[in-house]
């Protein structure tokens, strides 16, 4: 039976790849705004713009830049359950697409199950292969994290059902046979009464993936990297109409933030979380919020190496006012790279711009007349995550 | 030869510890150059004295200071020939820091609801201890281990009406060894100091913390010892964010492993590779296991750390300590743990497995782990080898009603229990 979920295919038979399952969640019938809404449990969750937009996103880049010589992109999953006036499944558009993906699964319990189980049935043909599971929509805390699909709240009597116990996920995943899995979860984990009344019970939730006998792959459990938009007990935030902070962070990250030295510049598990963390904080402090994401239980182990290492440069001044007034510009072995001019961009209290990772050279100059200094030229060693630059302005006598 | 001094400053004066912050240093030696900058990571002290020098060749360089709560503090700076650069850092540096060493030891959210509501702490202002806490009006009860072993611990910790009645028949706890100091800090915010004689055995301590619709049990792990001293544990009281009341956070001040319990409790452990290469270098470990004076708590905490971080196949060196852990410590459950997490994850051959085995029901019969990657790491053992015992299931259905009450934000278990 075809997979309709299936957007890419490439797996070469007997080579370790890297096999993506996206999952992202918008539309949610039994929530407030919802075709069929049940305030009883809705608790406030409303209808979300941002989970298929950041699906959509980590699809594209998936497909454009994902890179790993060892493991290559062997196949991408998608479920996209997002609002349509035909009431429709979606589609998803790519030049590299090999798959039709023109009704991809809406998201319910049973055909998350379903794509879960043929995305496992590719990642099992070699123990070398790697999985990455991405998952954005609504989540709750009862204890532990539920990470709600499109049916939550469809039966009365089980509204869990609907539901995936991400622990129990995770547990069952440790006994199957791919060694390398990455789990990249961008839910809230607040408690409402509903999960709390369900606080203390184990196995709230579907768990997707029974666990087996560790024999089967050798004794050892798989290697796991969870990585939590949020901190427990917190909410995740996404934008109206756009991408959710932690997704912008993410492809951030796997775009160079996310490399460490000690592995030859791959991104890491490890170093990915380090970028997260600095990237959600300033992208959450930047809209007035606050967002921690939180690492459980990983194991270091390389994921991606990006073409080109970029790293975020932020430029700011003191005082804050002059750098409205100043021409920023940054050059790599003497030639431009980058540049702010007051001229032709508007007014920003911190520039940025993406950088390789090397030795850079940044000049601060000032349209005549003005009331500051030109700078003298600041060197800048760009570096993983993200490399900050505070420029002293001095006014002129 | 040039150098560079690296320091963090801390305006707490409490908190030195020589291994406190992980660092990197970014640089091109001889200035310039077209290939990628070379790397060290470095451990800096965070103290109020001086700080750590390194050798460097003379060149430009970034260096980063990697904080537990996952802020990077950076400065830039240029080494010259045969010069010492001083690169200092501060807690003062941390964007939107309020007080204390919140970011550098581990401490509650910084963020509070204005209207945070506690109830039913009874606050106290005291000058001088121990005398604190022989008044029946402490609010901070102690409470020994429960007289009930093996599967009845795991079954009561998973229900709230129980822990509500049993915790109502207690009354405060008096030991002299046990010293408690309250500090109230405002903005509801309450911290209490306890600080336990080193040199007697304690039995499990417990304490009780209530908010307006929650309350919560919080392990204590007491006594801490630190080469021989005792380092004082830190419980603090504070009303949080998202509608959800107080929030307790135990941490402790050790002055050599401080740091790596801070980033322990954030889940940072992206950055703690050095720290611990750091005290394997100084067979602090080892020491710490092997010294039956020392502190077995601080040596599961590595372990846990190590075997979270490290490739199973890179960490062998830890086979001949973790065995001891267990075996020496017979009243901590994480000491087993470790043991069957280690056999767990690189099991050398088939029969290792009932070693695992045997270790997990120990782990559960010993009680509740003091920390919460044991109660973690316990539920994952009893799932991945369910099939290897008939008692695993309904160990795991015990073990998974009291990981769900569990805070996984925090280094030392504290379960929470709504009202």
């Amino acid at each position: 039976m075809p997979d309709n979920a299936l957007v890419f295919q490439n797996g070469v038979p007997n080579q370790p790849g890297t096999h993506v399952l996206i999952v992202g969640i918008g539309e949610y019938p039994h929530l407030m705004g919802g075709a069929a809404q049940d305030l009883t449990v809705a608790e406030g969750m409303e209808q979300l713009d941002a989970p298929p937009i950041s699906a959509r996103e980590m699809a594209k880049w998936f497909l454009d830049e994902f890179d790993n010589v060892e493991k290559p992109l062997a196949s991408l999953a998608m479920v996209l359950s997002e609002a349509s006036p035909e009431d429709k499944p979606a589609r998803f558009e790519h030049g590299r697409k090999t798959e039709p993906a023109d009704a991809l699964p809406r998201g319910s319990a049973d055909e998350v199950g379903a794509t879960i189980g043929e995305w496992l049935n590719r990642a099992s043909t070699n123990s070398a292969n790697q999985t990455i599971f991405f998952f954005c929509g609504h989540g709750v805390s009862a204890g532990e994290s539920i990470l709600l699909l499109r049916d939550f709240g469809a039966k009365v009597h089980n509204r869990f059902d609907g539901a995936l116990n991400l622990n129990d996920f995770l547990g069952g995943m440790q006994t199957m046979k791919p060694d390398f899995q990455v789990f990249l979860i961008d839910a809230c984990r607040v408690p409402t009464s509903i999960s709390r009344s369900v606080l203390g019970k184990a196995h709230v939730g579907r768990a997707m993936v029974d666990p087996v006998d560790l024999d089967l792959r050798g004794g050892a459990p798989a290697k796991q990297s969870i990585h939590h938009s949020s901190s427990t007990l917190e909410p995740s935030y996404g934008r109206l109409q756009g991408a959710s902070l932690y997704t912008e962070a993410l492809v951030q990250a796997l775009d160079g933030g996310g490399a460490q030295a000690n592995v030859g510049y791959w991104v890491s598990t490890l170093g990915l979380q380090t970028a997260l963390a600095a990237y959600v904080s300033r992208l959450a402090a930047k809209e007035k919020v606050e967002q921690q994401p939180e690492l459980l239980r990983s194991t270091q182990f390389t994921i991606h190496k990006p073409k080109r290492l970029l790293i975020p440069l932020y430029v700011s001044s003191s005082p804050k006012e002059a750098l409205a007034k100043a021409r920023i510009e940054a050059y790599l072995k003497g030639n431009l790279v980058g540049y702010f001019d007051p001229k032709e961009h508007a007014a920003v209290e911190e520039w940025v711009v993406n950088l390789e990772v090397r030795e850079h050279t940044v000049h601060a100059t000032f349209h005549p007349p003005s009331d500051y200094e030109d700078e003298p030229p600041l060197e800048v060693v760009v570096a993983p995550p993200e490399t900050l630059c505070p420029i002293q302005f001095r006014r002129k006598p | 030869m040039s150098a560079m001094t690296l320091s963090f400053r801390v305006s707490d004066p409490d908190v030195s510890i020589a291994r406190g912050v992980v660092g990197r240093i970014y640089g091109y030696p001889d200035g310039g150059g077209d290939a990628l900058p070379s790397i060290e990571e470095i451990v800096i002290p965070t103290t109020m004295e001086d700080g750590l020098t390194i050798k460097v060749d003379p060149g430009r360089y970034r260096v980063q200071a990697m904080l537990p709560s996952g802020t990077i503090l950076q400065r830039e700076t240029t080494v010259g020939e045969g010069k010492t650069v001083s690169v200092a850092f501060s807690d003062d540096d941390v964007p939107g820091r309020t007080a204390g060493s919140a970011d550098v030891v581990p401490s509650p959210p910084l963020v509070f609801e204005p209207q945070a509501r506690i109830k039913e702490l009874k606050r106290i202002d005291v000058e001088q201890f121990p005398e604190v806490w022989r008044g029946a009006a402490a609010s901070l009860p102690l409470f020994e281990q429960l007289p009930i072993a093996g599967a009845g611990v795991w079954q009561v910790f998973a229900d709230a009406k129980r822990i509500e009645e049993l915790t109502s028949l207690w009354t405060p706890y008096e030991r002299g060894l046990v010293k408690r100091l309250h500090i109230n800090q405002g903005n509801n915010r309450d911290k209490w100091q306890l600080d336990a004689a080193p040199f007697f055995e304690l039995p499990r301590l417990w304490t009780l913390s209530r908010g307006s619709d929650l309350f919560e049990i919080v392990s204590l792990p007491l006594p801490w010892r630190s080469l021989g001293d005792s380092s004082a544990v830190e419980v603090v009281v504070s009303g949080s964010g998202s509608g959800v009341a107080a929030n307790t956070l135990v941490s402790v001040h050790d002055p050599l492993l401080g740091g790596l319990l801070a980033y322990l409790g954030r889940g940072r452990l992206g950055n703690v590779r050095p720290l611990i290469e750091s005290l394997e270098r100084d067979d602090l470990i080892q020491q710490t296991i092997e010294d039956k004076r020392l502190n077995p708590l601080a040596a599961c905490a590595a372990a846990y750390v190590g075997l979270a971080i490290f490739d199973p196949y890179e960490a062998e060196k830890w086979d001949r300590w973790l065995p001891n852990i267990m075996d020496w410590f017979p009243s901590i459950p994480d000491g087993a743990i470790v043991h069957a997490r280690r056999i767990i994850l690189r099991p050398r051959n088939p029969s290792e497995t009932e070693y695992a085995v045997q270790a997990i029901k120990e782990a559960y019969r010993r009680g509740i782990p003091y920390f919460t990657a044991g109660v973690l790491a316990l539920r994952d053992s009893l799932l991945l080898l369910k099939d290897k015992d008939k008692e695993f299931g309904e160990m795991l259905e015990n073990v998974s009603k009291v990981t769900s009450r569990l805070d996984v934000g925090q280094a030392f278990t504290v379960l929470r229990y709504p009202d």
